[in-house]
């Protein structure tokens, strides 16, 4: 029996959708969704949209699962097929697809650099919560914002060294976390 | 820089990559180590993997339960004839009473995933209870009226309500059973569907072939997968239910078969009877009894 989802082979996965087994399903949604929800996102730039292309991936599994096969690496299975189905919502929608999307290449080194990217930001969205609220906010606002440290300071009636100062330590708590960065000075 | 926090640096230089003084002192500041390069790249690897992520994380665990939702609304709903469709949107038309026919026609099939970790349990719409070992799922019509319910997967043991004009349906693969108030398990395994009747009486359907089981000796169907006969096998298999309905029964059997037993249900150790007793007969019945009572009550009776 497999309980943890990353361990999940190919034949073990198709045979689990085919016979309907719910647990190795759950499995399978807990292990792999959030990665997928970050890939979906990376081409979408709509996180409603990207959960949507997720459960959709996965109501999809579930219903067509006995006509389904997997074959190779399951992660990498997944991520081929979120990928097509971001772009085909985006053409449904007449949203503009990028370029990156269309030309990527689903070969194993690119799955491999994606996996370690998408595991990277997995890891960073927890950290994000874990900072003080402020410091939160002001690295949301230059990160996902995309504001610059005066504007942030403008925004927050705050000075713009105390934007760097919340943006480093934010930076330097991701830094000590992921990267088993020293701590700095 | 010297007064200056090194992130701090870092993120200046970053977020004002247009200023050439910056620039300048990065590069300097750059070629000054290979540790301040690495640095560099690890804060720079940081900072844009951040600019990539979404604004609101994703709760797998809230995600899976609305997943759940979605399957269930979203699994094929009965078609209706065209003609019916047609009809339906005349009267929707005509009638303002149409909406309410439309809504009671359409046809909705409800999936259920046992989620609990020991034994799960669900009230079908008729009232008829059906125990559900740890991911089994099924699915049923809303509403309920033909009192059918598909067994996609796993082991089910259904108490059904009695209703002597609504015949109750148990799909499971190529095997229907056909009840009209009783209590039984179906279990579909990977080449075979295996039904027990644990109080009245079942019909078991293939294929054209039947099979009528009732509670007691003989009380097991098997329907395999390929297509065959549907197999009859002597001996009571009430204590398959078990786990289901707590209840337990011997009748006029071997201590060593029932101290197995015993000892699989409770999850103990087996246990020891003297080698005079193995063979003796015994008849017992328990009923959500606890271990310990359990206990006493076999060595009651093997030493009666």
């Amino acid at each position: 029996m497999t309980h943890d989802g990353y361990h999940i082979s190919a034949d073990e996965a198709t045979e689990a959708l085919r016979s309907r087994n719910a647990d190795v399903f759950r499995n399978i949604y807990n292990a792999y969704s959030e990665e997928l929800y970050l890939l979906a996102y990376r081409w979408v730039k709509d996180n409603d949209l990207a959960k949507e292309v997720v459960q959709g991936l996965f109501t999809h599994l579930w219903e067509k699962g006995p006509e389904i096969t997997i074959t190779g690496n399951v992660r990498h299975y997944l991520y081929r097929a979120v990928t097509n189905r971001s772009i085909n919502e985006l053409k449904r929608r007449a949203r503009h697809v990028s370029e990156e999307a269309l030309q990527w290449q689903a070969d194993s080194v690119s799955l491999h650099e994606i996996t370690d990217h998408l595991l990277l930001q997995k890891e960073i969205m927890r950290l994000v919560q874990d900072l003080a609220p402020r410091c939160r906010e002001i690295f949301l606002l230059s990160r996902f914002d995309g504001l610059e440290p005066a504007e942030i300071a403008a925004k927050l009636g705050i000075a713009v060294n105390t934007v760097y100062f919340q943006l480093a330590v934010a930076l330097k708590h991701l830094r000590t976390h992921l990267l088993n960065g020293k701590k700095l000075e | 820089m010297n007064n200056k926090d090194v992130t701090e640096f870092v993120i200046d230089c970053l977020t004002d990559t247009g200023n050439k003084d910056k620039q300048a002192a990065l590069n300097q500041w750059l070629q000054k180590s290979e540790d301040n390069r690495a640095l560099y790249a690890e804060l720079k690897q940081l900072w844009e993997a951040a600019a990539a992520v979404p604004p609101v994380p994703f709760d797998s665990e809230q995600g899976w339960n609305e997943l759940l939702q979605i399957i269930a609304e979203e699994t094929p709903v009965k078609r209706m004839f065209p003609w019916k469709t047609v009809a339906a949107a005349v009267l929707l038309l005509l009638l303002g009473t149409g909406i309410w026919w439309w809504q009671t026609t359409a046809v909705r099939w409800t999936i259920y995933i046992a989620q609990a970790a020991n034994r799960d349990s669900l009230s079908l719409p008729d009232g008829s209870l059906v125990y559900l070992k740890p991911g089994t799922t099924l699915k049923y019509k809303q509403p309920f009226s033909d009192r059918t319910v598909v067994l996609l997967s796993g082991e089910a043991y259904f108490d059904v309500k009695k209703a002597a004009e609504h015949t109750f349906f148990v799909q499971a693969g190529d095997a229907v059973v056909r009840v009209l108030g009783t209590a039984f398990n179906v279990r579909i395994e990977q080449n075979r569907t295996e039904v027990i009747v644990f109080e009245g009486k079942i019909s078991l359907q293939q294929n054209g072939q039947q099979l009528v089981l009732s509670s007691g000796d003989g009380n097991k169907g098997t329907v395999d997968a390929a297509g065959g006969e549907i197999l009859h096998p002597q001996g009571d298999y009430s204590n398959q239910c078990v786990w289901a309905t707590d209840d337990l029964s011997f009748e006029n059997e071997e201590a060593a078969h029932v101290a197995k037993v015993i000892a699989d249900y409770y999850k103990i150790p087996a246990l020891k009877i003297p080698e005079n007793l193995k063979h003796k007969r015994i008849t017992l019945h328990l009923h959500n009894t606890p271990a310990e009572q359990a206990m006493e009550i076999l060595a009651t009776v093997l030493d009666e």
